[in-house]
């Protein structure tokens, strides 16, 4: 199988992307477009998942829209694929964008690059996480499966997902 | 050379090619307007932005068009603030 190359994001760049309530884009920035090689009029309309690797554990992306869904914010360690195959790593920050009256308008998503010893750790937490939900006979049961794998190993080492993803901040710190 | 307009045609009295000209005028028109054009969107985007609209951006950018890296910038500029306004909750 063809292994795409990773394309590693600039310390200090910053890939932002806006979508509405369902989750397609309305705003990509220029470090969007170039790291993922896609031209504006390619993403404007698309569903964001048009850069979905398909290394990425679908349980990411539940827990991820469950927590946006219900008005908070997710940090999270997201490898995403370019148009052709290629991929790159991402720690993102995403938010609910709400109107004057406290309602979702869209979503708002940062993503800066993360340390290597981050994405080392996230690999193999992934494909696990992966192997898990795939190891099911349906796509529901897998993601139930991999959830259930995710907090479990959340359980074990006591933390909720946020303390998780902020207790690497200390290799990133480290790494800086 | 001098140059005048009379009649809305160009006159020269050095025999420029008034052809030329007016074809590089045209040009030069056309640019400004397309200048003019950018610099509104800009400044729509900067009103909004200023009544506390942060989700304003520039899209559709014509990439070789005049104000195109102004328009980049702005962008730029309004997700960088965003980036420093939406600070992560104390958990």
């Amino acid at each position: 199988m063809a292994v795409g190359a990773e394309r590693v994001l600039a310390q200090g760049d910053i890939i932002v992307s806006k979508t509405d309530t369902k989750g397609r884009i309305h705003y990509a920035n220029r470090t969007f477009l170039s790291i993922a090689d896609y031209e504006e009029r390619d993403v404007l309309e698309k569903p964001h998942n048009i850069i979905r690797h398909p290394d990425m554990p679908r349980t990411i992306f539940k827990v991820l829209w469950d927590r946006i869904r219900s008005g908070n914010e997710l940090f999270t360690y997201i490898k995403n694929g370019t148009k052709n195959g290629d991929y790159y790593w991402v720690l993102a920050h995403v938010t609910p964008t709400f109107d004057s009256n406290g309602q979702i308008i869209g979503y708002h998503s940062n993503r800066r690059a993360p340390n290597r010893p981050v994405i080392a750790e996230m690999e193999q937490l992934y494909r696990e996480i992966s192997n898990q939900e795939s190891s099911q006979g349906d796509r529901k049961a897998g993601l139930i499966a991999g959830e259930a794998l995710l907090n479990e190993k959340l359980a074990a080492a006591g933390q909720t997902i946020d303390q998780f993803v902020f207790s690497f901040a200390s290799i990133e710190k480290a790494a800086a | 050379m001098s140059l005048f307009k009379r009649a809305g045609k160009l006159v020269t009295g050095g025999g420029a090619d008034v052809a030329k000209l007016e074809a590089r005028i045209a040009e030069l028109e056309a640019e400004c307007r397309q200048s003019d054009a950018a610099i509104q969107r800009i400044e729509k985007v900067c009103l909004a932005a200023a009544a506390g609209d942060l989700e304003a951006r520039l899209i559709d950018i014509p990439e070789d068009g005049p104000g195109a890296q102004s328009m980049h910038a702005l962008n730029h500029l309004l997700d960088m603030t965003d980036a420093s306004c939406v600070k992560p909750a104390a958990r």
